[in-house]
């Protein structure tokens, strides 16, 4: 256990040499957000997966029930899965409220954490309403804004999670390596390339979202190809007739022929999916050859390399097994966790920036990195 | 429930009495005589049988033990609905073909029926699977089923309504306009049903023999278009031309085929 922190007065954990507060139990509080918020997000990419936003067509009564009310013998069919993503959002916006609390009394050093707590309060109070409206108003548009807030959100937990961890606590006593302002540059490149690589990811999540609600999933139904071409038709006479060249006889999951609209956001993800994997991989590459060192960078880029490669496997797999619902969840949800990841990397990246330490050789003195450019015109702060 | 059953009783003696029972149960041709110059005349009838002249492949059956109140309705398989032929193993025609008037009515507004169209939810499965209603007219959604069910209807991406289906509940709509609905259940996602709204009566919806029959029409020149859900299913033609004289009886015969592959499948499905 370890010593009462003279600011705030809770637990500080093993990095007890940190001049910022460290509680063990608030972090690991937030790790539990992260990981109720991540299952919330695999439920409701299961709900979409299954076509079942819409199988409770209430809000925010359920068949007529209380939430918390509805009888175990109507969960049935996909009411099971809508109603328990109902919950499920509930007890996240329970924690959400402990934690709002936790940080507003804890973190008096630190005002915009505190209102960091409240936004995440704010928001998943907004992701609720949002959920249910787009049940009540039978919105797409709404439905695809909940898909994407609700990642968002995820990543906010996850700022959260890594804002209140002893890396955070000891983000002014990291020694960034050997070769002084060099290395300093090229993180400061890496963190802003980690914030273009986390809006690319984010682009990715919206094209996926309006591919899912706009049931376009199997717009292009075969892959690599796209209706045998390299790139599909976009008019409806080209589609029907490329659909008819494609299609066998047993194939009656496609009622009607897709929309252009449909076809042209599927192959946007498609493209954008090159985009995410070249970005993706030059940032993962850079990660590897500059940080060494810096554990805490490695294994996330890791991570991400791992996942991005697995993600594009499932995106193919979800074509090739038509969509299976299961297949579709786990695409969304390895996708949630590449953006979570990227956030936790970009997240990190600032934080090594914003407070360095040069190593003890060259002074060991804390350097601002926020405005130079060139080694000549970095500010030395902190002696 | 017992109300409904007594409005369906009621429907059918009324359709008997007026010698149309032996229409189809969704197409609402109101009486087989027609007045013209203030006289009761006999109106036309253009009947006929839908025909299928392809291989029939295997249908698929439909996996329903996410509800177990569905599963234990059904001793048997039951296969998907989106194709269904003739009774007793006859392959040789087609259920659910939406057959109507497509050409040559004079333009007015025909009257809708008093007496509601009904689609019921039972056994998990809506019946009929393929119908019409007129505009203005009552479409009754029950369910008879020993489950809840939600009823979602969409015209193309955009959805219409989503409401509550409890058990021995009844769903009341009406549509102002001219629409091919699709209706849908999210609880269980193999359901589904096709309802086509008219602006007139004169249409029909093929019996489990294939044929259909549309009574009451004025003579005149018509066009007479088929429809059927499976899109790879095309009819040989339509629509079709007929011209048919007072209180004449006219049949036709269309023929629907598989349309074949071109190009070898390539996806995995």
């Amino acid at each position: 256990m370890g010593k009462s922190c003279p600011q705030c007065g809770s637990y500080v954990g093993r990095n007890n040499a940190t001049s910022q507060c460290y509680s063990t139990w608030l972090h690991r509080y937030a790790v539990l957000l992260v990981i109720a918020t991540f299952l919330l997000v695999i439920l409701g990419g299961t709900v979409t997966s299954k076509g079942a936003g819409l199988a409770v067509p209430d809000w925010p009564t359920s068949y007529g029930y209380g939430m918390f009310e509805l009888p175990w013998m109507m969960w049935v069919g996909n009411i099971f899965w809508e109603h328990l993503h109902r919950l499920a959002g509930a007890a996240v916006g329970i924690l959400c409220i402990v934690m709002a609390a936790w940080l507003w009394i804890s973190q008096q050093h630190r005002p915009w954490l505190r209102w960091g707590g409240i936004g995440l309060l704010g928001l998943v109070i907004l992701q609720g309403v949002m959920g249910g409206l787009r049940v009540t108003e039978l919105s797409i548009v709404l439905a695809i804004t909940h898909g994407v807030m609700g990642q968002l959100f995820l990543c906010l937990t996850v700022f959260i999670a890594a804002a209140t961890s002893a890396y955070w606590a000891s983000g002014d006593q990291q020694d960034i390596g050997r070769d002084g302002l060099d290395r300093l540059r090229v993180f400061r490149y890496l963190g802003r390339f980690s914030v273009f690589f986390f809006v690319v990811l984010l682009i990715q999540l919206i094209l996926g979202a309006a591919m899912r609600h706009s049931e376009a999933g199997l717009a292009i139904f075969d892959f690599p190809s796209a209706y045998g071409q390299l790139v599909p038709p976009f008019s409806q006479s080209g589609i029907a007739e490329a659909t008819e060249k494609m299609l066998d006889e047993g194939d009656t999951w496609l009622a009607a022929y897709f929309t252009p609209m449909q076809v042209a956001v599927h192959f946007a993800h498609r493209v954008w999916a090159i985009v995410v994997l070249s970005v993706g991989g030059w940032f993962i590459v850079r990660l590897l050859r500059d940080a060494i060192g810096q554990p805490l960078l490695l294994r996330p880029a890791v991570a991400i390399a791992l996942m991005l490669i697995m993600q594009a496997a499932l995106g193919a797999s979800v074509i090739w097994s038509g969509r299976h619902s299961e297949v579709a969840t786990a695409h969304q949800a390895l996708g949630a966790a590449i953006l979570a990841t990227s956030a936790l990397l970009l997240v990190r990246l600032m934080r090594l920036n914003l407070r360095s330490v040069m190593p003890s050789n060259q002074g060991g003195r804390v350097v601002d990195l926020q405005t130079p450019t060139s080694s000549s015109s970095l500010k030395v702060v902190g002696a | 429930m017992g109300n409904v059953s007594c409005r369906l009783l009621a429907t059918t003696v009324l359709f008997l009495v007026l010698g149309v029972g032996g229409l189809p149960a969704t197409a609402e041709t109101s009486t087989s005589k027609i007045n013209i110059g203030g006289i009761d005349q006999p109106g036309a009838v253009i009947k006929g049988v839908i025909k299928f002249g392809s291989k029939v492949v295997k249908r698929k059956p439909i996996r329903m033990d996410a509800d177990r109140n569905c599963a234990a309705v059904h001793s048997e398989k039951v296969l998907d609905q989106v194709r269904i032929f003739g009774k007793n193993g006859d392959h040789n025609v087609l259920q659910n073909v939406f057959v109507w008037v497509s050409k040559g009515l004079k333009s007015k507004k025909y009257a809708s029926p008093k007496a509601a169209a009904v689609i019921d939810q039972t056994g998990c499965l809506y019946e009929p699977h393929v119908s019409g209603v007129m505009i203005g007219q009552k479409l009754h959604i029950l369910n008879s089923d020993n489950t809840q069910h939600n009823v979602k209807a969409a015209v193309g991406r955009k959805t219409l309504f989503n409401q509550a289906s409890g058990e021995g509940s009844t769903i009341e709509q009406v549509f102002k306009k001219s629409q091919d609905i699709v209706l849908k259940c999210d609880v269980h996602s193999w359901m589904s049903a096709h309802v086509r709204v008219m602006d007139h009566p004169y249409f029909a919806v093929t019996q489990d023999d294939g044929t259909f029959e549309i009574r009451g029409l004025p003579p005149g020149d018509y066009e007479i278009s088929t429809w059927h859900e499976y899109r790879r299913y095309k009819p040989d033609q339509s629509p079709v031309s007929v011209t048919i004289g007072m209180g004449e009886t006219k049949e036709v015969t269309v023929t629907y085929k598989s349309k074949s592959k071109k190009k070898k499948k390539k996806k995995t499905q």
